[in-house]
């Protein structure tokens, strides 16, 4: 019953219901240690600071982690200042202080950020290509996605030389794409492969 | 090659930024070695050949760094040419007609840049317009207003050496390319905000994952919007520096150079899908339509042959483009 309701947190990705079943999973279960990390990375999510707006901050880091893979080839430095505030604002560092329990639960939590993720790349101005003008072929759609996951698993991780400070998202990215899409694996070892050949070239 | 790519110096610069530098190089070679057999007594190394190609750089620079804010957010800007010859023609026109100060008719024109970036902006980001359709639609109303405002005449700012001139320093003063100061400051600032402010953030993400970045709380409209506002500003700004150069606009025409700032920055690694962009590419690339230009009138060629080479280096750089993404995703 209980992993029942936990199933339904980590699938739900409005907000509001979130917090709904947060508050109905602590009131059944008082005795779950896990409980504080998870309201503490709902919170980090969904409450911007600044204003108390309710936001998405985790989808919007996974968003500047992206972007930051395109810069990071030049500013190295400041690219990994950067990599690492996006992973504590991703909650690494809530997460650090409870151990491995804490560990599967973040992994959880961005399972559920890279699934909201995934929706947004079914919109239409994802699918957009030559400023707009025409848009993806299906595989073609299926390739750009890869490839965002692929620079979020591997692609930043290797360029920053942050791979065990990216582990947990890195994994999460992984088995978040290849549950979606039933080639999943197969898209990102073609991915892999591209980058490895550009090495070789190198 | 692998080397060359691993090296300090070239990561820096970024190896697309080299190779773009290169075709400068080499495109001042050949134009060097052409010019004098093509077009006999005519040499292509001199300071003027120099500054004319720069004064062609300065408009086309700046329209470029404003279309690079747009492309980064994955649409499109076709009405620069003709917004930056509005701007030129009704600022000059208040000037020589109604003697409105020039300080005054230099701000009329980065306004009305402004006034058609807000509008391209607003239908674009708030009324769902494609890019392409709003700014088509921008460009003829630019041409018209342009038109009717002068009543289709031409408008010649003050010439050197007269009253209300000094603007022209803008351009060039006691033989130092002052306008080329400005684009590279220009640039510099359009780095900055492109790369380390959130609203460049918030651009370059656009570009990426519009609806990622609306779901995580951005206002998306307003940031669109203020990209092609940018864009419109700089326009005015291109204008400023195209009447500093040239002193005469014509109206009904601008639609040119809409394809020239397009290519600048797509030849300088911005992407067309939005994402990406690089200022300093488009403004290298800004750097080579300009060349070409003064290599193909210095040849001897007339300017007709010059729009041929622009539309080859659009579709050379978009398939470029097409293909190396292929080849990345």
């Amino acid at each position: 019953m209980m992993s029942e309701h936990y199933d339904s947190y980590y699938q739900e990705t409005d907000a509001g219901r979130r917090k709904a079943m947060l508050d109905a999973m602590e009131k059944e279960n008082t005795a779950d240690q896990m409980h504080s990390l998870r309201r503490e990375l709902w919170t980090l999510r969904y409450v911007d600071k600044k204003t108390g707006r309710r936001v998405d901050l985790f989808l919007w880091e996974l968003v500047e982690l992206l972007c930051l893979y395109n810069t990071a080839r030049l500013m190295k430095g400041s690219a990994r200042r950067d990599a690492k505030k996006a992973l504590e604002a991703l909650g690494a560092s809530a997460a650090a202080g409870y151990g491995k329990e804490g560990e599967t639960v973040l992994y959880e939590e961005l399972c559920n950020a890279l699934r909201l993720y995934l929706h947004t790349c079914d919109s239409k101005s994802y699918h957009k290509r030559l400023f707009g003008l025409s848009e993806l072929k299906e595989e073609d759609w299926q390739r750009k996605v890869a490839r965002d996951i692929w620079r979020l698993s591997e692609g930043l991780p290797k360029r920053l030389g942050m791979t065990e400070d990216f582990a947990i998202l890195s994994k999460a990215a992984r088995d978040t794409f290849c549950s979606r899409f039933a080639n999943g694996e197969a898209l990102l070892q073609e991915k892999e492969e591209l980058e490895r050949g550009k090495d070789k070239k190198q | 090659m692998g080397k060359i790519k691993n090296n300090k110096v070239v990561k820096a610069i970024g190896f697309n930024r080299i190779v773009l530098i290169g075709v400068i190089i080499l495109l001042y070679i050949v134009f060097t070695i052409l010019t004098p057999i093509l077009h006999s007594g005519v040499t292509f190394v001199s300071y003027e050949r120099i500054m004319s190609a720069l004064n062609y750089a300065y408009f086309i620079g700046f329209m470029a760094l404003g279309v690079t804010f747009v492309i980064a957010t994955g649409g499109i800007d076709f009405s620069v040419g003709p917004v930056m010859f509005a701007s030129a023609l009704i600022s000059g026109f208040c000037l020589t007609k109604y003697n409105v100060p020039l300080p005054l008719c230099l701000l009329i024109s980065l306004l009305i840049g402004l006034a058609f970036g807000t509008l391209n902006g607003y239908f674009v980001s708030y009324r769902f317009l494609p890019s392409f359709i709003t700014s088509m639609a921008s460009m003829q109303i630019a041409k018209g207003i342009g038109s009717v405002f002068t009543k289709t005449q031409n408008v010649t700012w003050p010439a050197s050496g007269s009253a209300n001139s000094w603007y022209r320093y803008l351009v060039k003063w006691n033989n130092i390319p002052t306008g080329f100061i400005l684009l590279c400051l220009v640039a510099v600032i359009c780095a900055v905000v492109l790369n380390k402010t959130k609203a460049g953030r918030y651009m370059l993400c656009i570009g990426s994952n519009k609806e990622a970045v609306r779901l995580s709380g951005v206002n998306t409209k307003k940031w669109e919007m203020i990209a092609y506002m940018i864009c419109g500003m700089l326009a005015g700004l291109a204008a400023i520096f195209y009447v500093g150069a040239y002193t005469t606009v014509q109206p009904g025409l601008g639609d040119t150079f809409n394809n020239e700032a397009i290519a600048a920055c797509v030849m300088g690694g911005t992407s067309m899908a939005g994402g990406l962009a690089s200022i300093l590419g488009s403004i290298i690339g800004a750097v080579i339509v300009a060349l070409m230009q003064e290599g193909i009138l210095a040849m001897g060629f007339t300017i007709s042959y010059q729009y041929v080479l622009t539309g080859l280096i659009v579709l050379a750089a978009v398939t470029a483009d097409i293909m190396s993404r292929k080849r990345k995703n």
